[in-house]
């Protein structure tokens, strides 16, 4: 009896390994492409950041790209590869796959920086920009990797000009107007602060933002925001898959009613997208709240 | 506390001792084996898809005396040695590490449950790379090393904290208040590194990551990082297996056989404290590999620490090191962070184990 349980318990041992090592045998990989010909312009562009892929195709450097992630949704032309995620890399798979001579990066997983760079791949590193600078310069820096430098300067300086012109349409109109830009729907309420990316750019409009954080993303109380009563709530998360927050459940959330926003209907949906990249869309970022401020000031000339 | 049954039984079957002995043997022979075909693998098995005997005519055509040219292109040259190579050999030391301190913390403890993050050095080190992350961006660039060094000074300061807590109110008499000081100590850091992860949430993702743990790594560095500690600590608990076997039987009785428990607990703990805390520091928070290694040794009939060590030692980097091949390959080209593949694949293979192991009891 005891033999036969210690043999059973054997074959159970076994029967564990053999399971590991069957599914260890489940790797899927692909064929390699061969080398492609060295030249000074990369002609194997893999861009792991969704900002990175609309700035390459906007200095005309798309056609050198041959794989961007998943979240990479624009341009639609884009070779977007559903199952390469930003955020959990394979450097030998990128490798191995796609043969690049450039990779493009925002965020850097997995030691994946520094595994591509070892093997000889060039990588540029393009974290989340902290201002309109720092997103212009990164746009000039693809431009000169990628052989389209004089491009990437136009499509900068057309920003600005376009900037410009925005900013010139709202005047000192925004001046008085306090905002609120809701990134993660409760009961997390996290909000844009004036000192991030997207806060500086309503700052350029004038708006005030209702936030005293002095970076970033900071969490808000409900009571928070109903004490603050913003005149304009701005919604950077009504995506299906982004929070899916509406207009219409904002004016039905417990105690909101007292608020300016709400009670003037003063609510926006913005591109979720363009809300959260730093790359040449925002320009229509920048659109969609001009305008909003404008139909405001409109509505309410006094206020 | 429970005391384990399988550490007791080699006491009372003393004729059965020489069988038990080169059965041991056997076990550790086939561990070798099992570890050495483990890394085999992980070297030959990748995401992207390069023949094994290319990889072998690759390694033949680096020999002195022998011309011939390579098999593989440059790409798959550097894929195969540069990135697969050091993070299975990573992977194995991780592994083993995490295993070799599961076992032996569930020796002293003489508590089942017992994992090398027992006293908090997952807490600590969490912590400490939570402000390595949040301060490196602070400054703008990525420092990596910084991340390391935070998270081991944070897992010993933890343990040493747990430690001064626990001995404080026992008396040094018992282990139990040591596990509470560990238990006080790893909530209070937690709720620390959460506040501070709150404060900062545009890095979240960067931290999430790191506490979900990888072996990916860039060249030999965190291998040659770990390496000193792992050996001092694979030394000191090698060291103590026989006293291990001894305090099974209990604090008292092992006093009374002239052990001196208090001196071999703080050595015991301070050497899975250095060995856990180097393996966090480079790899994050692996689970399971700890806790459930020195549970399928001790199932496979290995009742002593001597032998129950070095075996778990062998057996958790085989396992780190497969289910770091599963998890860079099975959705490939992304890949899964390693605790989730060790928890998925362990879990169900150790409740099977347990099913017969109930039997037997």
């Amino acid at each position: 009896m005891n033999n036969w349980i210690s043999r059973q318990r054997y074959r159970v041992a076994a029967g564990c390994v053999a399971a590991v090592a069957i599914a260890a045998g489940i790797g899927s990989a692909t064929a390699l492409t061969a080398s492609a010909a060295a030249s000074r312009c990369p002609q194997r562009i893999v861009s792991l950041s969704p900002t990175a892929t609309e700035s390459l195709f906007a200095i005309g450097a798309g056609h050198q790209v041959v794989a961007v992630d998943s979240d990479s949704n624009y341009p639609a032309s884009a070779p977007r590869k559903s199952n390469l995620i930003a955020y959990s890399p394979s450097a030998e798979a990128i490798a191995g796959n796609y043969n690049p001579d450039l990779v493009v990066v925002s965020y850097d997983a997995n030691k994946v920086i520094q595994q591509l760079r070892q093997i000889g791949i060039p990588v540029a590193y393009q974290p989340t920009a902290k201002n309109l600078a720092v997103a212009y310069s990164q746009i000039e820096e693809l431009g000169s990797v990628t052989c389209h430098h004089a491009t990437s300067v136009a499509v900068v300086r057309t920003i600005k000009r376009q900037i410009t012109a925005i900013r010139r349409t709202v005047g000192t109109k925004a001046r008085t107007l306090t905002y609120y830009d809701e990134i993660s729907a409760p009961p997390y309420d996290y909000a844009a602060s004036s000192r991030s990316f997207i806060g500086q750019l309503f700052g350029v409009l004038g708006l005030r933002n209702i936030t005293t954080a002095s970076s970033g993303f900071p969490e808000l109380s409900d009571e928070y925001i109903v004490k603050a009563s913003p005149k304009l709530i701005f919604l950077s998360d009504n995506e299906p898959n982004d929070g899916d927050v509406t207009i219409a459940s904002v004016v039905h959330r417990t105690g909101w009613s007292s608020i300016s926003a709400v009670r003037s209907k003063a609510i926006f949906d913005l591109n979720d997208d363009a809300a959260s990249r730093w790359g040449p869309r925002v320009v229509v970022l920048m659109r969609e709240i001009s305008t909003a401020v404008l139909g405001y000031v409109r509505k309410h000339p006094h206020a | 506390m429970t005391t384990l049954p399988a550490i007791e039984v080699s006491a009372s079957e003393p004729a059965a001792l020489p069988r038990a002995h080169a059965r041991d043997a056997l076990w550790l022979g086939l561990g070798v084996v099992v570890l050495f075909a483990s890394m085999l693998a992980g070297l030959f098995v990748g995401a992207v898809d390069i023949p094994p005997q290319d990889i072998v005519g690759d390694l033949v055509s680096r020999m002195p005396l022998v011309s011939m040219h390579s098999p593989l292109s440059h790409v798959d040259q550097a894929i195969v040695w540069q990135l697969r190579l050091p993070r299975v050999v990573l992977g194995a030391l991780v592994g083993g590490m995490l295993a070799l301190c599961g076992a032996a913390y569930q020796g002293i403890f003489r508590n089942p449950l017992a994992d090398p993050y027992l006293l908090g050095v997952a807490s600590g080190a969490g912590l400490g790379a939570t402000i390595a992350i949040v301060f490196a961006i602070n400054f703008t660039f990525l420092d990596f090393q910084a991340l390391p060094l935070l998270a081991f000074i944070g897992a010993v300061l933890a343990v040493g904290l747990a430690y001064v807590v626990g001995r404080s109110v026992g008396a040094g008499r018992s282990s139990t208040t040591l596990v509470l000081g560990g238990v006080a100590v790893a909530a209070f850091l937690t709720a620390m590194q959460t506040f501070i992860q709150q404060r900062h949430t545009e890095q979240l993702q960067l931290v999430y990551n790191w506490i979900l743990g990888s072996v990916a790594t860039a060249g030999w560095g965190q291998v040659t990082t770990m390496l000193p500690y792992a050996l001092l600590a694979l030394v000191v608990i090698l060291l103590h297996g026989r006293l291990l076997d001894v305090m099974g039987l209990g604090d008292d009785a092992a006093r009374t056989l002239g052990v001196r428990t208090n001196r071999v607990r703080l050595a015991v703990i301070g050497a899975v404290t250095i060995g856990t805390a180097a393996a966090v520091a480079v790899s994050g928070l692996i689970g399971f590999v700890g806790l459930i290694i020195p549970h399928v040794v001790r199932l496979l009939g290995v009742r002593t620490h001597r032998t129950l060590l070095p075996l778990s030692m062998l057996l958790g980097a085989s396992f780190l090191v497969l289910c770091d091949l599963i998890a860079r390959t099975v959705v490939s080209p992304s890949e899964l962070p390693i605790g989730v593949v060790t928890a998925v694949i362990g879990a169900p293979c150790f409740a099977l184990v347990l099913r017969t192991s109930r039997v037997e009891a």
